[in-house]
Parts: C-alpha cells; structure tokens; sequence
C-alpha cells in the first residue's frame, strides 16, 4: 500500500503535534470515521462529511482540506488491501504519529473496517438478482390453425433487483410444462452446487 | 477383490507413490512400485507416531546386499507395527499377490487410522495448501451464509442486511452501482511552502472538500484513482517531473512579462485619456473663441479639435485648387455653430422645465395625501358623534312617558322572574335523578377496584412463575450451547476423514448386501439338501421294510423247495452286495472332497511362484557370492 507524495506530506503535518494538537486530531479523526453511516435514503453510498464541524479546528480552511482528503485516501486505501490493526498502527508509526493518535485511530478504525469495505465493494457490476417470483397456469384449448391443443401453459414474471436501481424490475415470460420443469431443475443444480461448495474442507 | 484393490490403489495415488493408471490390481504391482508404496506408507506412519523418525528410502539400490538389509528392515518395523501374518525380505523381493495385498491393506488401514488427516496437508506442498486455505475460506463463508434464514428484500435497507453481532451481509443487487469515479481536486498547501497567492486563496476560499466534489460519483473509488495516477507520476515520470518544474517557470516568465505588457498598456490608455482630457478643454476654448471673433481658422487648426481636424482635410483638398469658396464656407461655419449652440440652450431650457415639473407633482401628490388621512379622520369622528346622538335621543323619549315605561318594565321583570323559578324546579329534578346515577357509577368503581386487585395480584404470581420458567430456559440453553459445542467438535474431527468414510461405509453396504444375498442362498442348499436327506431317509426305510417283508417271504418259502433256498441265498448276497456298494460310493464321494480340497492347496502354491521364487533366489545368491569374491578380491590385493 503507497500513498503519493502529497497525501504523505499532509499526513506528516497532521502528525505533527505542534501543527495539529490532539483534540483537533481526535474531532477531525472521528467526524472523518462518522461519516461512514449506511443511511437507507441515500442513493449511492458516499461518506458525507459536515464542514460545519471542522470549523472548530484552529486551522486555516485549505490545510484542512488537504489533510481530510489525505485521510480518506488512506483509509480507502487502508480497506481496499484489508490490513489489519497491527499493519495499519505500524504504518501510522511510520509517519510519525504520536502514540495517543495512533491509540485513537485505531480504535475506530476497527469498528469501522468492515462497513469502510462495504462502502468500496459498493461499486461492482453483476448480474441482476432474482428476489421472487409469480406464475399463472393456463390451459390452452385450440386456436384457429390447430382445433385441439389442450396443453398448459405456465406464464412466468421473474422479479428481478438490478444493480444501482432501487425498484425492482419484472421478466416476463411463458413456457411449457417441460420447459418449465427444465429450468426448475437448472435451479435446483445451481443452489445444490453452491450447498457442495459450502461442504469442501 | 478388485474392490480392496480400488480402495489401496486410490489411497496410495492419494499420499503421493506414483501408480500408473493403467494399474488396477495389485496383481499388476511390479518390484519397484511395492516398494515405493510400502516406503511412503511406512514413512508416514513412522513421521505421524513420532515426528523426527528416520526417513526410509522408497528406491532400492543396485547392490543385492542392500536390498536385502532394507527389505529385512521393512520387515521388522512392519511386524513392530503390528503385523501378524509371516513377513520377510521375500516378501518384498519376491512378492506375490496375496501376501502384498495382505501387507498393504494393513498399512493403508495402520495410516487410516491414524495420520490420514495430517499427513494429507503435510504432504500437499505450500503451494496447494494456500489454496485449499482460499478454498475452505469460500466454503466457510457460503456454509454461513446458507444457514441464514431467507428475508425479503423489501426489509432490507439498500441491500444490506444487518447481522446478530451487528455487521453487515451484501444481500442481492440493490446495494451494487458501477464503478464510476470522476477526477477531483486536492488543495498542494502542506507539501510546497512556495505558493502562488492566487492558488492558495482558491484552496482557501473556492475549493471544495472531496466529499462534496463528488456528490454524484464514488468517493473511494475517485480517491483510489487520483492517488494511483499521482503514484505512477512520482514513480515512472521523474525525468517528466523535472520538465515540468522548467514549463513551470517559463509559465512564470510568461505571466511576469504579460504582466508588464498590461502594465505598459494600462499607461499607454492613462496618457491617451489625459491628452483627451487636454483636448476638450482647448475644444471649448476654440468654440468660446469662436463665438467673440468668428474668425482666425487657420490659427486653430493648429492645436487640434477633432473638428478642426476634418475641416483641415476637407481643406487641404480645397485650398489647391478653389480659394474662393472659402468665404462661403466660413459664414456658414458661423451659422452652424450658432445653430447648434441655440441647441444645446434649448435642451438645457427643456430639462429644466421638466425637473420643475417633476418637483410641481411631487409637492401636489404630498399635499393630496395630507389631506385625503385628514379627511377619513374627520368622518370617523363624525360617526361617533352620530352614535351619541342617537342614544341620547332614545333616552328623552323614554323620559317622555316615564311611569307607563316603568310599570312594562316591572312586568318583564316578573315574567323572568316566574321562568327563572320553573328553570330551578326543573333542575332540581335534573339533580336528584344525576346524584342516584352517580351513587350507582361510585358503587360499581369500587367493585371494579376489588376486581383489579384480585387480577394484580394474578398478576403477580403469574410474574414469579414466569421468572421461574426463565431461569429453568437460561440454564437448559445453556446446556443446549454446551452440547452444540461438543457437536462441533464432533462434527469437525470427522469431517476430514469424511470423505473417505463415505467411499468405506458406501463399500460396506455393499458387501453386507453380497453377503445377504450369499446367506439367503446357503439358506436354499440347506433346506434342499435337508428335503433331499429326508428323502432318503424315506428311502432307506421302505427298503428295509420291503426287504423285511421279501425276507420272511423268501424264508418261509425257502423250507419248501430246494431252489427256493437258493433264490433266498442269492437274494441275501444281492443285499450285502448293494451294501457294499453304497459304502464304496460313499467312500469315493470321501475321496473326490479330499482331491477338491489338495486341488485347493496346490492351486494356492503355484500362484505363490514357488519355482520362479527360487530361481530368483539362486540368482541373488550367486549375485552375493560373485560380490563377495569381489570384496574378497578387493581386501586381497589392499593387503
């Protein structure tokens, strides 16, 4: 895990006791942690962060700026790589954090490790997810071609979540008792073969 | 057979000796490959007992002599082992089907026991093993997820599901949106003291933080990417880094020397505005010049009026070749400046005239206002006056008629009286009917305290009963817990050998049921060969009988004729004759049973190659002796 330049130099600013007493430290570290929320009204998971709180810190507004961005990236890069405690304190000791900083900042980095890693495996591509499913049997008697048919016919609507849309969407479709038996059987292959990949050990 | 076979040979492929698939019985096991297999068996056994034991080699050398120590030594940890049946470096050298089979079943069945598991991750190399962790690692986490009971996804929030120890599970697609990161801007203030002012008052006062920079896009992924490509600047471009600390400051010169030429231009536009400056007022002079003398043109032209200007154009062309217009031209000069003054006058006058206006109707609208508040003031008064008026008015007339007035007055005053009384009575009755209702509704709160009681106190006990069922759940859960442990435990020390145990307890079926099915058919040739011996029993008896009968027959007619007793002798002969026959059938039937089973012995013999075995032993013994001459040879001719 590397950071360029810059971060590196706003991180060794805010290392800096002199530059960045603890209590600013703690206020940034926490609000910079806090704004990683998993909100239901929120669209796309971003961490939202309130300037409004960081106006308390004795500090002119542009510093600020850099080392909050250098703070996120660490963190982003942090998770991105999954390092644990141990690594991240070691790393923070590297760029000459004081004890008590560090202390602080691992603490929440611990509680918010998985939902920071949440936050980043957001942003993927698959396919869409069936979440349900409703049917309807029909009996079709004939048509004008054919004078007796007198075979079922099973209408289909897959309720489907697609990623990055928050209402579900339906496909439809019809099919005939063998077909329909084809795809459940397919089904059920596939959830067994997840159940067989659960017993490897 | 062939199933023992299957089960070795897979075993064996499985700790690692390198069977040839073609390999399918341990009929087809040459030299070499037995000892292999036994080696590596006898390797993993020894390592699982007592972890520094000495590695055995799994290849013979060429020398005899050796082998025959090896083998012998094969022979002997195998029988510490355990091993009953007769071991020997034969067996190794001059193996045979059955005794290899034996010897490798109980080898296979000694790992089993005891070291399959740990052996099976000792022997798969690092590289493997990693994988298998990734693998298990995947396993563990579907198992988890698969014992999870199903909710629907309109319970969850954004796709996410929250768990017991209060993390979340990515649950179905609402969660995901794509990677889509845009380029933001992080203020340089910390890492370069040197900056431009202008820089640092837009870090200061323009730019934004980064979590609103990207309100649209994905912050982590935006902040991944500019740390990355800023990375890849620092790392593989320093040689381009430098250049651009040069376009920097050529930048710089650039900027300083526009700088300057803006300068240069702003003073250059300053002069150009202070000589327009000079020129309209020496314009005006010219005009008020004009205006006392009319004349001295030429004298003017000199100092520059835009006017003048174009009039010394127009006669620059004229002078050379009409002078005599001149005179014309001037007096009508005269007229249009004359005019134009009588303009300017005029506008002035006009402007005047409509500021004067303007002022005329502000004073009016003031004065209308004024007076329109005064007005509305004046008819409010007059209506409170009217008011007064009117009930002054009211007054005299009652004076008027004064004791007419009061005698009506004195009636009403009854009237109300009188209604007053009947109201009264009226709510008496109200009272007296609202006051029993009362009493009745006190009366039955009280019933419903008494019942209140009885019900807390209900209550109450059903409370310590309840209390008492918890403790009694508590501790049986935790007896649940405890036993759920052990499961697992349970679960986990048998789920490694699992897979084997499950190819064993599918073979063990099988065999039962062969078994069965044997039993069921011995059970048949039992009652048959029980019916087929009562019959003969049957047999036998009728004989007897029918020769005791034929017997005293034969007898009695044997003491009458001479030829009757020899037919009675002939018969007795016939009878032990058929005697013997039946014990020389018996014998024979003896007999054959004892060849089928010497057949038996010898069919066993020869597949032990006894010949072939001894040949071979001669072999290496003639092998041996040469060796030894040789070593004899070599001893000689050292000494």
């Amino acid at each position: 895990m590397e950071l360029s330049s810059n971060y590196l130099s706003a991180l060794k600013h805010a290392s800096n006791d002199d530059l960045l007493s603890f209590d600013s430290f703690k206020l940034l570290i926490k609000t910079i942690f806090d704004s990683f929320i998993i909100n239901s009204k929120l669209g796309k998971l971003n961490p939202r962060l309130d300037p409004k709180i960081l106006e308390q810190i004795n500090k002119s507004e542009a510093e600020l700026k850099e080392i909050t961005a250098a703070f996120y990236t660490l963190l982003a890069e942090l998770a991105r790589h999954d390092v644990d405690v141990n690594s991240a304190s070691t790393f923070l000791e590297d760029h000459g954090f004081s004890n008590e900083k560090i202390k602080i900042f691992t603490e929440l980095y611990q509680e918010k490790l998985q939902i920071i890693r949440l936050f980043l495996s957001s942003s993927t591509s698959s396919f869409p997810h069936i979440v349900d499913v409703s049917w309807r049997l029909d009996y079709c008697i004939k048509e004008n071609n054919l004078e007796r048919i007198n075979e079922p016919i099973y209408l289909i609507e897959l309720k489907l979540e697609v990623p990055g849309q928050s209402n579900l969407t339906s496909l439809k479709f019809s099919c005939t008792v063998e077909q329909l038996q084809d795809l459940v059987f397919k089904l059920k292959e596939a959830s067994k073969s997840v159940e067989k990949l659960a017993q490897i050990s | 057979m062939e199933e023992v076979d299957k089960i070795i040979i897979q075993s064996l492929t499985s700790i690692g000796c390198n069977v040839k698939p073609d390999v399918t019985n341990i009929g087809q096991f040459d030299q070499d490959l037995i000892i292999e297999s036994v080696a590596t068996l006898l390797n993993l056994i020894q390592r699982s007992i007592s972890p520094d034991a000495e590695q055995l080699p799994t290849k013979l050398p060429p020398s005899t002599a050796v082998k025959f120590r090896i083998c012998t030594r094969f022979a002997n940890i195998c029988q510490s082992l355990g091993y009953k049946n007769e071991l020997g470096y034969q067996t190794f050298l001059y193996s045979n089907e059955i005794e290899s089979r034996k010897l490798l079943m109980f080898l296979v069945e000694k790992l089993n026991k005891e070291t399959i598991s740990s052996n099976d991750e000792n022997l798969s190399g690092t590289a493997t093993k990693t994988n298998k962790n990734l693998n298990a690692l995947i396993a563990e986490k579907t198992k988890k997820l698969l014992n999870k009971f199903w909710i629907p996804p309109y319970l969850k929030s954004n796709g996410l599901r929250l768990d017991e120890n209060k993390s979340y599970i990515k649950e179905g697609a609402k969660f995901e949106s794509k990677l889509d990161a845009s380029s933001i801007k992080v203020s340089n203030v910390t890492s370069k003291s040197k900056l431009q002012k202008y820089d640092q008052d837009y870090c200061q006062n323009y730019l934004k933080y980064i979590t609103e920079q990207t309100i649209k896009s994905n912050l982590l992924a935006s902040l991944i990417q500019l740390n990355t490509l800023n990375r890849i600047n620092e790392n593989s471009l320093i040689n381009v880094d430098k250049k651009n600390d040069l376009g920097k400051n050529e930048k710089e010169q650039a900027l300083n020397e526009l700088k300057k030429s803006i300068k240069v231009y702003v003073d250059k536009v300053k002069e150009v505005a202070k000589e327009q400056n000079n020129l309209l007022t020496e314009n005006d002079l010219a005009e008020i010049e004009l205006d006392s003398k009319n004349l001295k043109l030429k004298n003017l032209f000199g100092k520059g009026s835009r006017f003048q200007h174009s009039e010394k154009l127009q006669f620059t062309t004229d002078d050379k070749g009409k002078n005599f217009t001149m005179a014309t031209n001037d007096s009508e000069q005269k007229k249009e400046e004359e005019i134009a003054n009588l303009k300017e006058k005029l506008e002035k006058f006009n402007e005047n005239f409509e500021s004067l206006s303007n002022e005329i109707d502000k004073v009016k609208n003031e004065q209308i206002s004024d007076l329109e508040v005064k007005k509305q003031e004046q008819i409010l008064n007059n209506k409170t006056l009217e008011e007064k008026i009117a009930l002054k008015k009211k007054t005299v007339n009652l004076i008027n008629d004064a004791p007419m007035n009061i005698l009506k007055l004195k009636e009403e005053i009854k009237m109300h009286e009188t209604k007053m009384n009947n109201l009264r009575k009226q709510w008496d009755d109200h009272k007296g009917s609202l006051k029993l209702r009362k009493e009745a509704l006190e009366a039955e709160i009280s019933d419903q305290k008494l019942r209140m009681q009885q019900k807390i106190d209900e209550t109450k006990q059903l409370r310590t009963q309840i209390n008492e069922l918890n403790s009694d759940l508590s501790s049986k859960e935790n007896f649940i817990s405890e036993l759920s442990k052990e499961m697992e435990t349970l679960v986990k020390s048998e789920s490694s050998k699992s897979s084997n145990r499950q190819f064993y307890t599918k073979r063990i079926m099988e065999i039962c049921s062969n078994i069965d099915r044997q039993r069921k058919e011995i059970d048949k040739i039992l009652i048959e060969t029980k019916s087929i011996q009562k019959d003969l029993n049957q047999m036998t008896g009728k004989l007897e009988r029918i020769f005791n009968t034929t017997d005293e027959v034969i007898f009695k007619d044997a003491k009458q004729s001479e030829t009757n007793k020899i037919v009675y002798k002939l018969f007795i002969s016939i009878n032990t004759e058929y005697d013997k026959l039946l014990d020389d059938l018996e014998q024979t039937s003896q007999l054959d049973r004892e060849c089928r089973d010497l057949e038996d012995q010898v069919n066993l013999e020869s597949q032990n190659k006894i010949g072939d075995n001894i040949q071979k032993v001669m072999n290496d013994l003639k092998q041996i002796k040469q060796e030894n001459e040789e070593l004899l040879g070599k001893l000689k001719s050292k000494q």
